[in-house]
């Protein structure tokens, strides 16, 4: 359910992009490839990988994990990052430092995707939470989303990132369908930093 | 109440000093971050004022390090 909801919510961001003018046919309708999930019955977004190959690039130690354009097609790897072109954000904690990201870089989704999942969400924080496939209590109170207009360093992850989690996989999509990319660590004055649920803080 | 300082603040990290030991605090970096404080030696430290990279290195070891 979840997952259909996050389909939904791409096919939305996809549509919003289209309504930009953006020329590119979707990397996810042209080039990523619908498979069964780990949820039975379910399909999720995957980048056209074998299974053989993401399960060797996962296997390999973060650090040594290859440059995703030695498995992944010039086309494709442009095409997927045009989801990023209206911007790109995350969310988090309150941040300590004026730096977002850790060194090497941070995740973030389509901009766009969390407007949605946000407007889906209708301002519930544990409904957000099933959106974005966490469990129930993780997002504090007063977390925030970071949103960044110019996406510096734009990048397919390559799994060598301090962010990249067991359940990473080669591609850019998360376990749950998401579109995902890596950007450079963000200086002050390059985002904006709002906080999610106002109502909840007060 | 355990009384900690922070020592360093660069580089999207923060060196703590508490309980006579050294701590890194850093953004996990996932779509959905928190935050994130390992034990580092003293050795580790001193590195990850040098460098972004050096930096990246220390925690990256340590997440080798737990699997």
């Amino acid at each position: 359910m979840r997952t259909t909801r996050l389909l939904a919510a791409s096919v939305s961001l996809l549509l919003l992009l289209g309504a930009l003018g953006h020329a590119a046919d979707s990397a996810i309708s042209t080039h990523s490839t619908e498979s069964a999930g780990a949820i039975p019955g379910v399909s999720q977004k995957r980048a056209p990988i074998n299974d053989e190959t993401r399960e060797r690039i996962r296997a390999q130690p973060k650090g040594t994990r290859p440059d995703p354009s030695t498995y992944l097609t010039k086309t494709y790897i442009e095409q997927h990052l045009t989801q990023f072109e209206g911007g790109c954000a995350r969310v988090m904690p309150p941040p300590t430092t004026e730096i977002i990201g850790p060194p090497g870089g941070t995740f973030i989704m389509p901009r766009l995707l969390l407007d949605e999942l946000l407007a889906n969400s209708g301002g519930n924080l544990r409904k957000l939470e099933d959106e974005l496939g966490l469990k129930p209590g993780t997002l504090p109170d007063d977390c925030v989303r970071i949103d960044i207009p110019s996406c510096p360093g734009l990048r397919v992850p390559s799994g060598n990132e301090v962010g990249a989690n067991s359940d990473w996989l080669p591609g850019g999509f998360t376990a749950g369908g998401i579109p995902e990319a890596v950007v450079d660590q963000v200086r002050p004055g390059s985002y904006t930093l709002s906080i999610l649920f106002p109502a909840r803080t007060q | 109440m355990t009384a900690e300082s922070i020592v360093f603040s660069n580089f999207g990290v923060e060196l703590i000093r508490r309980d006579g030991g050294y701590f890194l605090r850093y953004d996990s970096g996932e779509i959905v971050g928190k935050m994130v404080e390992v034990q580092i030696s003293e050795q580790e430290a001193n590195r990850v004022k040098l460098s972004e990279r050096d930096a990246y290195e220390v925690i990256l070891a340590h997440q080798r390090a737990r699997g």
